[in-house]
């Protein structure tokens, strides 16, 4: 008897569905709102007060389309400045980015992976580009290198580039190769004059679970005509090389981030061309589930250069120091109070002017998700 | 539904009347007449580097492992236990589990890659921090509560820790089956929680000699919805 109720029940028992779709839609978003106080932008916009409110909502709507295919894309809108790298002025600007947008093929098996990606891309050069998101960043800012989609005031953008990439890990062993119609150093749309090819190209390894190291390169042209470029000069004969390493470590509650890079800009009639050397390393210590303090040691040196107008080489600019930390409380699963302060100062000052204090409320968003059957 | 009600009927029968009773005994059935469980829509993780991480489970939902049921209240002596809840392929195995309270659960990590597996309830918050596959962390839970587990580094892991205040708990069997033995007779509370259908409770009695039937159709299927 009691095999016929095993049976029975066995019978009224719901049947099998897989756990994961293999097609569906999904439209995670990042909605991080607060303010910063300064007097950065005193200077460039006489007219603001010392707080700045900001926002910035990333979504990012990706498709997935059976085993091995997918859409995936990122999309900015924010109102800066928001982030300290948009001090530089508090003119209010409603933008909007499309940071990502690919479509890939992803093949893996055990430990081997390959993921191929088209369409716009973030640089492959550097670690931060993986971590813009305010969830992921545990501060409030990027490191002193990253930053603006526009040409001249940071070498890697943060906003994308269009362009295909190649990802693959064989065990311990990651690569990744990157082509893009333009330098992360002056990023431009696929409908912009001026487009040339750059190379990026990346591998690390990592020594266990939790420690990996890499390295980057980038090489390309990056000039344009208009700002040291005559019309008749070809941007590909002063190209820009950037190279960096990069490293995590975690355990326990403690993480750590760091990076060193070193940016060499060629520039036409020049006699002695900048180089920029950039580090920073970022720890981040867990001190209760709901508490986190992270800070951001960083240093940029900037090179002499000489043109062949003047009579010797001259400082670029003096060399710059970052020091940032932030405190993060999570109030809930999906929200996060991010409170930071920022010290930029270039070497042998001690001036306050440009430090910025800033709050940021990050709210996940995961609600909308549908498998298509 | 016609085939169902007979069904119940048919097992409560048999349960009731073909059954040797014993004195405080609580014999139920878990029923989940669809699927409840939403796909996931899990992309590759394009948003990390280095060791290739494991692709999510693609196996089959059995729902009734994603049931616990257990009796509300302080009943008798409390018998802590071990339990374990595994991260492998970017999931919790098992996403749900009762265990009383003062009980300790470890959470082994079974992926090449890092979890950071977290909980802010009431009732026990903790962070775990980053480990290595093949190592574990344990936290005892001493008050009866729920308790949601998450990971920090992959949003869509979940799972749900049920602390009861006595040792009446119980996963169903593989047919739904479950029974609660030894109970002093009274009125008692059975919940039946399904990880995604949310709980549902049924105030029973139980005879001071015999047993007591009980049926749990998840999700509710109310007498409207039967017309």
């Amino acid at each position: 008897m009691r095999t016929a109720i095993l049976l029975l029940s066995c019978a009224l028992a719901p049947w099998g569905l897989a756990q994961e779709a293999d097609y569906g839609v999904a439209l995670p978003a990042t909605l991080s709102a607060g303010g910063m106080y300064s007097h950065a932008w005193e200077q460039a916009t006489p007219t603001a007060g010392p707080l700045e409110p900001g926002f910035q909502l990333m979504v990012y709507p990706s498709l997935k389309l059976g085993e091995h295919w997918y859409v995936y894309s990122a999309l900015d809108v924010n109102l800066s400045p928001y982030y300290p790298f948009q001090a530089d002025s508090a003119t209010n600007r409603l933008e909007f980015y499309v940071i990502q947008a690919f479509a890939a093929y992803h093949r893996a098996k055990g430990s081997r992976s390959l993921t191929v990606k088209a369409g716009q891309l973030s640089s492959a050069f550097g670690s931060f580009p993986l971590r813009y998101d305010d969830t992921v960043n545990p501060l409030l800012g990027a490191p002193a290198t990253y930053g603006a989609p526009s040409y001249g005031n940071f070498p890697v953008t943060l906003y994308g580039l269009p362009g295909v990439e190649a990802d693959a890990s064989l065990g311990r062993l990651d690569a990744r190769v990157q082509l893009t119609n333009s330098s992360p150093a002056n990023p431009k749309n696929i409908l912009q004059n001026g487009q040339a090819a750059n190379w990026t190209a990346g591998a690390g390894y990592s020594i266990r679970q939790g420690f990996r190291v890499g390295m980057s390169v980038n090489h390309g042209p990056y000039l344009q005509v208009g700002r040291f470029l005559l019309p008749s000069e070809n941007a590909s004969q002063w190209p820009f090389t950037a190279a960096g390493v990069d490293g995590q470590w975690e355990k326990g509650r403690v993480a750590i981030n760091g990076e060193w890079q070193r940016f060499y800009y060629l520039y036409p009639r020049y006699i002695i061309s900048p180089v920029i050397k950039y580090g920073y390393i970022e720890p981040k210590v867990v001190l209760n589930p709901r508490l986190y303090v992270a800070c951001r040691f960083g240093y940029e040196s900037f090179s002499d250069f000489q043109t062949n107008s003047m009579a010797e080489p001259a400082e670029l600019t003096p060399n710059r120091q970052v020091t940032e930390v932030a405190f993060g409380y999570r109030i809930n699963r999906a929200q996060l109070l991010k409170v930071g302060y920022e010290w930029p100062h270039h070497d042998g000052t001690l001036n306050s002017h440009n430090n910025i204090l800033g709050v940021q409320l990050v709210t996940s968003i995961n609600a909308i998700s549908a498998a298509f059957h | 539904m016609y085939i169902l009600r007979t069904t119940v009927a048919v097992w409560l029968g048999m349960n009731l009347f073909q059954f040797p009773a014993f004195a405080g005994e609580i014999r139920g059935v878990v029923q989940v007449s669809e699927g409840l469980t939403k796909k996931r829509v899990a992309l590759p993780a394009y948003q990390s580097r280095g060791m290739a991480a494991p692709e999510p489970g693609t196996g089959p939902i059995d729902e009734l492992t994603r049931v616990v049921v257990y009796l509300e209240g302080s009943i008798g002596e409390v018998r802590p236990v071990t339990a374990e809840i595994r991260q492998r392929n970017r999931r919790f195995e098992p996403e749900i589990l009762a265990v009383p309270q003062g009980s300790t659960v470890s959470f082994p990590n079974s992926d090449p890659v890092f979890h950071n597996v977290f909980s802010l309830s009431k009732v026990k918050s903790f962070d775990l921090g980053y480990y290595p596959a093949g190592t574990t962390r344990t936290v005892r839970f001493d008050q009866p509560g729920a308790v949601q587990v998450y990971c920090h580094l992959h949003s869509d892991m979940s799972a749900l820790i049920v602390v009861t205040p006595n040792r009446f708990y119980a996963q169903p069997s593989s047919g739904g089956a479950f029974k609660f033995t030894g109970l002093p007779a009274g009125w008692y509370s059975v919940v039946a929680w399904h990880k995604s259908a949310g709980l549902t409770r049924k105030k029973i009695e139980v005879p001071e000699d015999g047993s007591v039937a009980v049926v749990f159709e998840i999700p509710v299927v109310t007498n409207t919805a039967r017309k």
